[in-house]
């Protein structure tokens, strides 16, 4: 009967010490899966692109919240037109297609009371452009300076990369947010190109390269469709 | 307010980064496309590779044909011929080179991969051949490859034995 007690005893004072170490552990915040907004963004130095002629290189992005994360998905457009004829240079080339990138975001500063952010993430990206050139080799015995340039061309590349990406997000006004992205692009991969090997990739940047930084500044427009608070910190009291 | 060190700091690493960036960027008058196969000749049947005399074994001219033309190589007035480079042909994957000795002729008919890679935006393309391949030859049995790739590197492509 003692011995009974004793494990008696021994069972409530497990189940004591139990019940403090429940309360020495750290209070967790509520995770919220549920999206509440969508960022819908456009690169500001593409914009302005748009509106000069020559060259262009614009993007836009779209992300959803899930808690703290996002789902981020951007597509863009890129157009080259490199004329060298006639410059002391040799060739002609164009080149135009579509781009996109998919990959997952995380927030650093899920507290921020205006839903900016700070954020880092991984994406990949992956492209469908065509391009073409004229060029002549005047090095070349083959060659008399009074020949048509040779014509060369892709119709359908493919390509894919991989980025990891840091940015950050600003509250301005309203719905409004502004911010820079700096991005770091690897592992390119080239399919369908003929004897031309492409210039640029559309979205990597420099087809030869096997890493590229990249930097774009958004300004945002945030699409709320669900009342979400924002997160108390682990131990907060709602206000 | 940004202290002064953080400041010199972030100048010196934008100034080392700009001149990073222009010793990156090619001189375009000094870039040109190696578009040269070496040709050797050698005599056959020496235990070692012995390079041919060209006094008892003249060649009086090489040749490559292309389209309804032909450029020389080498002729006979041209001392030391027994090592010569001929030019690949942008325009074409393959050339028809001819030696041409005393009473024979040799026919090389190569074919190559071309590609035009990119040197920079300024400087533009140029060509690079690899791949060198022999698919007929009048002495097939007496030429070799020796290296199929085409650049400065490569000392001989092809050997010829006699």
């Amino acid at each position: 009967m003692r011995i009974l007690g004793f494990f008696i005893s021994l069972v409530f004072l497990s189940m004591g010490v139990f019940a403090q170490n429940q309360e020495l552990k750290p209070l967790k915040r509520a995770r919220d899966w549920v999206p509440s907004k969508v960022f819908l963004s456009a690169d500001l130095a593409g914009l302005l692109r748009l509106t000069t002629p020559g060259n262009v290189q614009t993007e836009f992005q779209g992300k959803v919240d899930f808690d703290s994360f996002f789902l981020t998905i951007d597509a863009g457009y890129l157009r080259t037109d490199l004329d060298r004829i006639g410059d002391g240079s040799n060739f002609n080339y164009e080149s135009n297609g579509l781009f996109y990138r998919v990959g997952p975001q995380v927030d650093f500063m899920p507290y921020n009371k205006d839903w900016s952010q700070l954020y880092f993430g991984f994406m990949y990206g992956w492209s469908r452009f065509e391009d073409k050139i004229q060029y002549q080799n005047t090095n070349s015995i083959y060659v008399s300076p009074n020949e048509q340039p040779i014509s060369l061309d892709n119709e359908r590349i493919k390509a894919r990369w991989l980025e990891a990406n840091f940015g950050l997000s600003a509250h301005i006004v309203g719905p409004l947010y502004m911010g820079y992205v700096l991005r770091f692009k690897f592992a390119p991969s080239v399919k369908g190109a003929g004897e031309l090997y492409p210039w640029e990739i559309p979205g990597y940047g420099r087809a030869d390269r096997t890493g590229r930084f990249g930097f774009n500044y958004h300004i945002t427009y945030k699409l709320g469709f669900r009342n979400k608070k924002v997160p108390l910190r682990p131990g907060e009291k709602p206000q | 307010m940004i202290p002064k060190s953080r400041f010199l700091f972030g100048l010196v690493l934008l100034s080392f980064s700009l001149v990073w960036a222009c010793t990156q960027e090619p001189d375009c008058d000094n870039e040109r496309p190696y578009d040269l196969v070496s040709i050797g000749l050698y005599q056959a049947e020496t235990e070692t590779l012995t390079q041919i005399d060209t006094s008892e074994m003249p060649i009086r001219w090489v040749k490559v044909f292309y389209e309804d033309s032909a450029y020389y190589v080498a002729n006979s007035q041209d001392s030391g011929y027994f090592n010569f480079k001929v030019q690949l042909n942008p325009n074409s994957p393959e050339i028809l080179v001819a030696i041409r000795e005393l009473v024979d002729t040799t026919f090389l008919h190569l074919k190559y991969e071309k590609q035009l890679e990119w040197l920079s935006e300024e400087c533009g393309p140029m060509h690079r051949y690899e791949e060198l391949e022999l698919t007929e030859s009048t002495t097939l049995d007496s030429v070799v490859i020796n290296d199929p790739l085409v650049n400065f590197q490569v000392d001989e492509n092809i050997r010829i034995f006699y």
